[in-house]
């Protein structure tokens, strides 16, 4: 992915020449290169997956990326998906603070820290045909679908395709064939 | 049978290479169909390592065409045209140094490559290069050329057999056939036959032929014996024809000499009639003399006629004195003499008186005559029926004291005539009729003139005592008189008669029997 390495390049640049003072401020403004990638991934995730017609129907409605917890992107989630379409779809993002407020997203990114939170709110998005994406190490377990894992000092992911399916939620086999395959009876 | 050979060759050769030809062609299209869908898979499947940076996925996709083992490189580029991932894995720089600009793929420098670019719905996410090498199409050129020319080798040997086979059962029998039909025409001899090799339809064939030689052997006999037949009757004809030739030429000689004959006659002929025509010549020389001659003598008659006639009228005229002398001494005499001498000499005086008037009538006729003849050569003027009968009506009246009935229907009323001549006519035609007039009844003299048949013609009619008919030839002689008992010389008729000839007319007598006589004068 050529942005990636873009985004590396500009972030080693940067790096480079903005130190000390720069530093804090920056790590405040950027978000960790990690989660550059986990946007653009999540990015990605919207061409690899397909929704049922009743949550995106065919035509222009819009393609939403939700962010529950903690926002760990910054702006640059926004950046990302500024201006592009899938499939006519236009992507857009919503944050939500607390569970409760979840509502209208296709893909969440659930950024909580506890477990028993994350159960919770699969729970409450069950039969919404959401992506549920995390990276914390039990999500899948919880009934996750996708979890970001660093394998190598490269960000690669495990997929639970029973917990799609369930949701009905069809992920490409081009996806799949990257991803690490879990299903719970083996974990 | 090499040329049998050689165009099966050749056909075969032909057909051969097109099919060869279109294979190739199509198995070009068909890899390079192949190498773009396999580029496009390839792409495809792609787009998750490239859209999640995923190098290791990408080499490992690409990794799978190494099932096509023609496929030399496979290079797959992100969207900033960085190399992602390569197959083989250690493909080197020069390999792929130059990548085509266009989308698609073909057959360029040896090899067959193309660019295939990587898309994910309408994202743009790489590029993929695909080379391969014609190895594969190498081995199908081979394989044909191997078939093609096996095939052929095959053919041609099957064909060379078959034709072995074939030409022992249908070439050769055909060829026998065709050698004995020659043999027959050639030697004209009809006798020769053809073996029948097989039962098939070229057996049958050889039957039939030997049949149709059968038919045309016989015909051959019998034409044969009636060309000797012919001859025979030919010889005879030629000798009955010599024999008639023989006789003809013997007739012909005849016939030459019979010619002969007739220019012999012929030439007589010819002689005879120059002598004929010189016989002419000198009979019309001769003729001409004479006529000469006779035109002289006539000159001479007429002169001597004129002389006649000059001497008669002179005599007449002379003779008138003295005869009137003579009656008027004899009536003298008479008186004289009337007393004294007997009876029977004044008798003799009566007789010479009345000699003496015939002699004076005689000489008036002869006179008259004479006259007449002067006359004839007058000439022709305009006169009058009318004026003429009048005049001599006159002249008889002055003579004969009696009744006379004229009765005259003139229809011609004026003719062209001597008047001297028409005048004499009359004259004498009517004091004949008074003359020789019946006793028994008065005169009545019927005249008529009227025109027949282009000519004028003069009736005169009366009802005398007529002419006996066997008096009728001398007619109109000189001095021929039939009654006895009237005056008259003769000449009357006679004088008509010369007058109207003279103007080319004639006189006819018609007669009434003893009731009286016609007189038809043609004028």
């Amino acid at each position: 992915m050529s942005i990636l390495k873009v985004l590396a390049n500009q972030l080693i640049l940067v790096l480079l020449f903005t130190n000390n003072l720069a530093v804090p401020l920056y790590a405040q403004r950027q978000p960790h290169l990690n989660y550059q990638i986990k946007a653009v991934y999540l990015y990605n995730f919207t061409q690899f997956v397909e929704w049922p017609e009743t949550v995106l129907p065919a035509g222009n409605a819009p393609l939403v990326i939700g962010v529950v917890g903690e926002d760990p992107f910054g702006g640059y989630l926004d950046e990302v998906v500024q201006g592009e379409e899938i499939n006519g779809h236009p992507l857009s993002i919503r944050r939500f603070s607390q569970t409760e407020e979840i509502q209208g997203c296709h893909i969440l990114f659930i950024n909580l820290p506890d477990a028993a939170k994350i159960e919770n709110t699969l729970d409450r998005i069950k039969g919404q045909s959401v992506l549920t994406v995390s990276d914390h190490h039990e999500f899948l377990e919880k009934g996750g679908m996708i979890k970001f894992i660093s394998v190598a000092n490269k960000i690669q992911f495990q997929i639970n395709p029973d917990a799609s399916n369930s949701a009905e939620l069809k992920i490409s086999s081009k996806l799949l064939r990257l991803a690490e395959i879990v299903t719970l009876s083996n974990h | 049978m090499l040329v049998n050979l050689l165009t099966s060759g050749a056909v075969l050769l032909v057909t051969c290479i097109a099919f060869f030809a279109y294979e190739l062609y199509t198995f070009r299209q068909t890899t390079l169909t192949k190498l773009n869908s396999l580029g496009e898979i390839t792409a495809a499947n792609s787009t998750a390592a490239l859209a999640f940076d995923d190098v290791a996925a990408a080499n490992e996709i690409l990794a799978a065409l190494h099932a096509e083992p023609n496929i030399v490189a496979a290079v797959l580029y992100d969207s900033l045209e960085n190399r992602f991932a390569q197959y083989p894995i250690d493909l080197d720089e020069e390999q792929v140094s130059i990548i085509p600009e266009k989308v698609g793929f073909g057959y360029r420098r040896g090899h067959l490559e193309g660019v295939q670019p990587v898309r994910q719905g309408a994202k743009f996410l790489g590029t993929l290069y695909l080379k391969s090498n014609l190895k594969a199409l190498e081995e199908r050129f081979l394989l044909y050329g191997m078939v093609v020319l096996m095939v052929m080798a095959f053919s041609i040997l099957l064909a060379y057999i078959l034709s072995q086979l074939l030409s022992k059962s249908i070439s050769r029998p055909i060829l026998a056939l065709s050698k004995a039909a020659q043999a027959i025409s050639h030697r004209q001899d009809y006798s020769v036959r053809a073996v029948r090799e097989g039962n098939d339809e070229l057996g049958f064939l050889t039957d039939a032929f030997n049949d149709m030689l059968e038919q045309i052997q016989a015909k051959d006999h019998a034409l044969n014996r009636f060309n000797r037949n012919l001859e025979n009757k030919v010889a005879e004809r030629n000798l009955e024809l010599e024999i008639s030739l023989k006789e003809q030429k013997e007739a012909q000689r005849e016939v030459f000499d019979k010619n002969k004959q007739l220019s012999q006659a012929l030439e007589e002929l010819q002689r005879t009639k120059d002598e004929l025509v010189n016989l002419n010549n000198d009979l019309e020389q001769r003729v001409e003399e004479r006529t000469k001659e006779v035109i002289a003598k006539n000159h001479e008659l007429e002169k001597v006629n004129i002389d006649l006639d000059n001497f008669i009228y002179t005599a007449s005229h002379d003779l008138k004195s003295p005869i009137s002398n003579l009656e008027g001494l004899i009536r003298i005499v008479k008186e004289e003499l009337a007393n004294i001498t007997n009876p029977t000499h004044l008798e003799f005086l009566d007789m010479m008186e009345i000699s003496i008037t015939k002699l004076r009538n005689t000489i008036l006729d002869l006179a008259e005559i004479t006259k007449v003849q002067k006359n004839l050569e007058q000439d022709a003027e305009l006169v009058s029926f009318k004026q003429i009968l009048h005049d001599v009506k006159e002249d008889l009246m002055f003579n004969n004291q009696m009744a006379v009935a004229i009765n005259q229907k003139l229809e011609v009323e004026e003719i062209y005539y001597p008047v001297h001549g028409l005048r004499s006519v009359l004259y004498n035609l009517l004091s004949n009729a008074i003359k020789y007039r019946s006793g028994e009844r008065p005169v009545q003299i019927n005249i008529h003139t009227f025109k027949e048949n282009g000519a004028v013609v003069l009736l005169v009619e009366d009802n005398g005592m007529g002419i006996e008919k066997r008096h009728l030839p001398k007619l109109f002689s000189m001095f021929k008189r039939f009654h006895s008992h009237v005056d008259g010389t003769g000449i009357g008729l006679y004088i008509i008669k010369r007058i109207v000839e003279n103007q080319g007319g004639e006189i006819q007598y018609i007669s009434k029997g003893d009731q009286g006589s016609i007189f038809k004068v043609f004028l």
